[in-house]
């Protein structure tokens, strides 16, 4: 653990320099360029926007927001998990070659995820503005302590998956349909209360992603308040896999140079 | 005061095999032969004990597969012990298969900045070094568009002139390095004389005789992943090239 925090405080420019280097290669050649992190959740909030309320009768104002406050963070998770995968295959060069700490890697990944997810939610909230600004109130301060929850989230995701794909390579596409299915399994496109009604309530209360979910979902919507069990299992799952993952990657350490 | 101590170190390459679910069917009828691959490893040094110190100029020559290179990824801190201790102080620079680890995407610049990051630069100590390693890499306008343009010379030209502006205290040479065309060889060629003069320790893997006594006080024959030899640089390779000639 103080190992981890060790290795990338050493790391910190390095990391720094190459968190840079991914933002600015997004967008690289593009003539738009950084207005796409904010262009492309807007466009889609259209389209999105258009279909449910059209076809299915969805009410736009409330809808939307749900959907995006959702969406948003589930693609940050899918990024840092499926990111995370690559992350010391894709640094063989840097390792074999010097000392960096090799835990910059997957770190990368998730700090990258998650510059992009903040973008992501300015554009949230410029729609929110523009759809139901009565709904901004103070409780969206608890946004803070959430994106923190989320930040070590995406750093466990990403360590982890970095370290069972190395040393298994069916792992990649295993996660993903896990990923896939838990899309669907955890309320992010609907609400919970379905699952409810329909007696399958136990689908989302044995699944921690759902408490996150909860965590960040509604000091983004801003009309309630995350309950205690929200909190409580969401530090708790997210402690959890933090502490299995930054303990996996301590004890195989240097060795991951064999496996690359 | 620089040193390196190995005590009883040992490195162990386990080679997987690779197993895919259709093996599991066709191995029935497949006669398996005694390769490496099932054997599993390769004991690529063996229980080296050595001390090197300040002002040491170890050479290390060998035939291929000898463990020259392990030996010198194993100091650099690339390749973690099997078992044993590896103990290391100063600043190391290795210079080996220069031309991989780059941003492709990103240009020269940016290239220099993250590779001397990575040699264990902080972002102040690089900016002063930056102008002076892109003059004497000459690449010029180069510098200004993404790496993955530049040709294998041009990497070559790059990470050299990083590598050996950092001014280490140990220094890693695996001599199979040819940077560049003739007039940069001759340049990087003075470079790499000055800088072995310089540092506190060299370790030189060579299979040049005459560097090996230009440079070297000290001199490891390695053979099979042990050392075979350790002494004088003319008397180790004395020894060394009337066994290859007898055979």
């Amino acid at each position: 653990m103080m190992n981890f925090i060790k290795s990338i405080f050493q790391g910190r420019y390095i990391l720094g320099s190459l968190i840079k280097q991914d933002l600015k290669n997004k967008y690289r050649n593009s003539f738009l360029g950084f207005a796409w992190s904010l262009i492309t959740p807007l466009g889609l909030v259209l389209i999105i926007g258009i279909v449910f309320s059209k076809l299915l009768g969805q009410p736009i104002r409330t809808f939307i927001p749900y959907l995006f406050s959702g969406l948003i963070p589930w693609l940050y998770i899918a990024q840092c998990a499926e990111g995370g995968t690559g992350a010391f295959l894709a640094a063989e060069g840097y390792i074999k070659q010097t000392q960096t700490p090799i835990e910059v890697f997957p770190v990368r990944v998730a700090v990258v995820a998650f510059v992009q997810m903040l973008l992501s939610l300015a554009a949230f909230f410029l729609t929110y503005l523009l759809l139901d600004v009565n709904q901004f109130s103070f409780k969206m301060v608890l946004l803070i302590p959430a994106l923190f929850i989320w930040l070590v989230l995406g750093i466990a995701l990403s360590v982890g998956s970095a370290i069972a794909h190395t040393l298994v390579r069916d792992y990649g596409p295993i996660q993903s349909l896990i990923l896939q299915g838990l899309f669907y399994a955890t309320p992010i496109m609907y609400p919970a209360e379905i699952l409810k009604d329909k007696n399958f309530a136990w689908i989302y209360q044995w699944n921690p992603f759902y408490y996150l979910m909860e965590v960040i979902r509604r000091p983004l919507m801003g009309q309630k308040v995350p309950d205690l069990i929200h909190w409580e299992v969401s530090l708790l799952f997210v402690g959890a896999i933090f502490f299995l993952s930054v303990f996996a990657l301590e004890a195989i350490g240097r060795k991951i140079v064999f496996r690359i | 005061m620089c040193f390196i101590k190995l005590e009883n170190v040992n490195l162990v390459y386990n080679i997987r095999k690779e197993t895919k679910i259709k093996d599991l069917f066709l191995n029935r009828f497949r006669q398996e032969s005694q390769s490496l691959e099932i054997e599993g490893k390769i004991h690529a040094l063996k229980d080296i004990n050595l001390t090197i110190n300040s002002g040491d100029r170890l050479g290390i020559i060998g035939p291929n597969g000898a463990g020259k290179s392990s030996f010198l990824k194993l100091i650099a801190g690339i390749y973690p012990p099997t078992r044993g201790r590896l103990s290391v102080r100063g600043k190391i620079a290795c210079l080996f298969e220069l031309a991989t680890g780059f941003e492709m995407e990103a240009t020269g610049w940016d290239n220099i900045f993250l590779r001397g990051l990575m040699l264990g630069q902080t972002p102040k100590t690089i900016r002063e070094k930056v102008r002076e390693i892109a003059e004497f890499s000459e690449l010029g306008k180069y510098l200004d568009i993404p790496v993955k343009y530049y040709s294998s010379g041009m990497f070559m030209r790059l990470a050299f002139s990083v590598s050996t502006a950092i001014e280490p205290e140990i220094l890693l040479l695996d001599e199979v390095i040819a940077a560049g065309d003739a007039a940069f060889l001759v340049k990087a060629n003075q470079r790499m004389k000055s800088l072995m003069g310089k540092v506190k320790i060299l370790v030189f893997v060579t299979h040049s005789m005459d560097s090996l006594k230009n440079f070297c006080n000290t001199c490891i024959w390695m053979e099979n992943g042990q050392m075979k030899m350790m002494g004088v640089p003319e008397q180790v390779s004395n020894s060394y090239i009337s066994l290859i000639s007898q055979s």
